[in-house]
């Protein structure tokens, strides 16, 4: 399962939703009162974690969206290979390989503990850890 | 008619008709009441005429201002042929489709209006309820119209509306039961435009912008003659008139309108200047009145339709 549905009043900046079918930061909420446009509306930005594209929608507070499951993973670095690194996760034991951050480049290192996610089907390198 | 070239002064009498009203008008001949009459005289003979279609062009807040009866009438009764208007003129007669209404008597404190949740158009009041009402609906329409197409004539989904709506005093359902077509180009910039846009940022249901002409022109070739109604400017005042290009121009036009002509603009120029641009052809029957359209239009409707019923056209 890699999405659910929400109300659009429930979202919060830091949170995530889907926009343009991709999984996305929320960085700003706006919201307008009732008026000539129907109900009370909030314009929602967000940064697409995967593509890192800007994204913005408006709708109405009441109304439901859908937002992606964020799962929060652990693993280990197994192996540099150019632009992307092997890494193991540390629950599963799956193998598998994602690109490397170009902030992260320097602190990767065989051994090292990551933390990287995992939403609609992609995964992210997000820190190092320790 | 009396010795025209004398100003004969207004009769009024206890009771007075229409008819008898703007003979009255017709008597003095001059100044606003010489094109009140001439205006009614050159609508009843559009009405009788049965080779020539009416073009009705619709602008400023017509059905706000209380003349959607009139319009939808106009409609039902086959006098019209085509309908030129703005997206608000449709987004209004949806909002009172839905239950929602226009009000009057609510001031001019405009900072208070808005805390109330009023806006105001002149003298006349709107409510967010019924905007929220109204989003609710366009919304369920919409949905219905996406369901069975992505990309529709702006004409054809005015239609697609039109079949959606059940309250017998719309101009949007009367059109599409007696098939009238309504044109808007400009139909974006308005709420229904802003719903529809909003609706497609999670469903696709396109606006083909250019896919009214071809059928607007054919209407034109296929009239034997054309003849324009215009209230207000804007918009759907060069739409009526430059649709006729092709052929030559309109062949006959009337204009209620309170813009002026100085600043050169569209909305405010003389009928007569469309005939440098074949918009109206040499020789034909133009007729300016300068005022309000809330008050002219009912006025020289009820004084055509009279003039109709009473055969002094033959």
């Amino acid at each position: 399962m890699s999405k659910k549905v929400v109300e659009v009043k429930t979202l919060k900046v830091g949170k995530y939703v889907i926009l343009g079918g991709e999984a996305s930061k929320i960085t700003s909420i706006s919201t307008s009162s009732p008026g000539k446009h129907g109900s009370a509306k909030a314009r929602v930005e967000a940064v697409g974690i995967f593509d890192t594209q800007k994204r913005s929608i408006v709708k109405p507070v009441d109304t439901k969206i859908d937002i992606p499951i964020i799962d929060k993973r652990t693993g280990q670095v197994l192996a540099l290979m150019g632009s992307d690194v092997q890494l193991m996760d540390l629950e599963t034991y799956e193998t598998f390989e994602i690109p490397i951050p170009d902030d992260l480049r320097d602190q990767l290192l065989e051994g090292v503990e990551v933390e990287y996610i995992l939403a609609m089907g992609n995964k992210k390198l997000m820190i190092t850890k320790g | 008619m009396k010795d025209d070239h004398q100003v004969n002064h207004v009769k009024i009498s206890k009771g007075m008709k229409i008819s008898d009203f703007i003979e009255e008008m017709g008597n003095t001949g001059v100044l606003g009441a010489g094109r009140v009459y001439r205006a009614t005289k050159l609508l009843s003979e559009m009405i009788e005429d049965p080779e020539l279609n009416i073009f009705l062009s619709v602008a400023g807040p017509m059905v706000p201002g209380g003349m959607r009866d009139i319009i939808a009438d106009l409609i039902k009764k086959g006098i019209i042929k085509v309908i030129i208007t703005s997206g608000a003129n449709l987004t209004h007669d949806l909002l009172e489709s839905f239950g929602g209404s226009h009000y009057r008597n609510y001031g001019f404190d405009d900072e208070k209006l808005h805390d109330s949740g009023m806006g105001r158009i002149g003298d006349i009041y709107t409510k967010s309820e019924d905007f929220e009402i109204f989003e609710n609906e366009i919304n369920h329409i919409l949905e219905k119209i996406a369901s069975e197409t992505e990309i529709t004539s702006i004409q054809e989904f005015i239609y697609h509306v039109g079949t959606q709506i059940t309250d017998e005093n719309s101009i949007i359902k009367a059109a599409a039961d007696n098939n009238v077509p309504i044109y808007a180009p400009g139909i974006i910039d308005s709420m229904l435009g802003l719903q529809l846009w909003m609706f497609n940022q999670s469903k696709k249901l396109c606006l083909d912008a250019v896919a009214d002409m071809h059928q607007l022109s054919d209407i034109v070739f296929e009239s034997e003659k054309v003849g324009a109604v215009i209230l207000g400017g804007g918009l759907p005042k060069h739409y009526a008139l430059a649709s006729n290009l092709l052929k030559g121009g309109v062949d006959a036009a009337i204009q209620i309108t309170m813009d002026r002509s100085e600043t050169g603009s569209l909305s405010g120029a003389p009928l007569e200047e469309a005939k440098s641009w074949a918009k109206a052809r040499a020789g034909s029957n133009l007729v300016t009145v300068i005022g309000d359209a809330t008050v002219l239009f009912p006025l020289i409707l009820a004084g055509a339709l009279d003039l109709v019923d009473s055969g002094e056209n033959e």
